[in-house]
């Protein structure tokens, strides 16, 4: 408030607040992320974030439950491009067609995040995926 | 207290500009800069200072505000008025209603901004989204090529 009236207001994106531009990037199709993930450093390091992945996921699955989160124990080195693997299927499986059965690709989904689970070092929190899984399957479909 | 703050009639926003609005209570609920200031006062009439938002962009989230405040507005019309309200929009309005919309602290205007211009960089190069927004990138090329080839696996 303490700002002094300008002829001009400029547009100054970099000043905007981190949870303003993640609002931007989660609108846009999990494809385009390795793209704006490579406009400068600051925004590289927004699709590092827990706060980034949260959002995505909330907005992705409205549904779910607020208390259930990302698994947190996968190394970070795999960790973007998995959950980019998960969220990018998924979004495309939905997609494709509206009467698929989705408890069908529920299934799949869990299974599929199960087994790329096992494949990492650290063994994951099995009762935060389980949960987020069971979430997910009681999305009311119709 | 809380019929003293009800009995607030008429709020007035003045912008950067010096253009002034005056708006009922029920408008401003959505900009929470607004309504944690006017909550502090116990006046009857108010008078708020927006240094950061110019006048034509208030008055473009004001009627944002009003058709999205309406009761009378079945769901579908206020769909149709969104659509019509980002057709008319430059790029330039969307981040400037964007940058407005952060600072008023309002959720669901932001949200929508957030939205239209996410449309508007889908499917773009990583050359048109720093273009967009402005943004010069701070990669030494080296770390450019590197990063590209780490994101490899998500580009078309």
């Amino acid at each position: 408030m303490e700002r002094k009236i300008s002829k001009e207001i400029l547009i100054d994106i970099e000043k905007l607040p981190n949870h303003v531009i993640i609002e931007i990037f989660i609108r846009t199709k999990v494809s385009d992320w390795a793209q704006i993930s490579c406009v400068n450093k600051h925004w590289a390091s927004l699709f590092h974030t827990e706060c980034f992945w949260q959002a995505a996921l909330f907005h992705i699955y409205p549904f779910i439950n607020p208390a259930q989160t990302w698994p947190k124990s996968i190394p970070q080195s795999s960790l973007a491009k998995r959950r980019f693997m998960a969220l990018h299927i998924s979004e495309h499986i939905l997609a494709y067609d509206c009467d698929i059965q989705v408890d069908e690709i529920v299934g799949h989904g869990y299974l599929f995040l199960k087994e790329q689970l096992q494949l990492s070092i650290i063994p994951p929190h099995s009762g935060i995926l389980h949960g987020t899984m069971i979430g997910l399957s009681s999305i009311p479909l119709h | 207290m809380a019929a003293e703050k009800s009995s607030i009639k008429i709020i007035t926003l003045i912008a950067a500009d010096g253009s002034v609005f005056e708006v009922e209570p029920n408008i401003v609920k959505e900009m929470k800069t607004v309504q944690s200031y006017i909550d502090e006062l116990d006046q009857n009439t108010v008078s708020i200072p927006l240094p950061n938002v110019f006048g034509n962009d208030l008055a473009m989230i004001i009627e944002y505000c009003k058709k999205h405040a309406s009761e009378e507005e079945t769901k579908e019309a206020k769909e149709e008025f969104d659509f019509e309200f980002v057709k008319r929009m430059k790029s330039d309005d969307k981040l400037r209603l964007l940058q407005a919309a952060s600072y008023l602290n309002m959720e669901s205007f932001l949200q929508f901004m957030a939205k239209a211009i996410a449309a508007e960089i889908e499917n773009q190069s990583v050359e048109f989204v720093r273009d967009y927004f402005q943004i010069e990138s701070d990669f030494t090329p080296e770390e450019e090529a590197e990063l590209r080839k780490e994101n490899e696996w998500a580009f078309k």
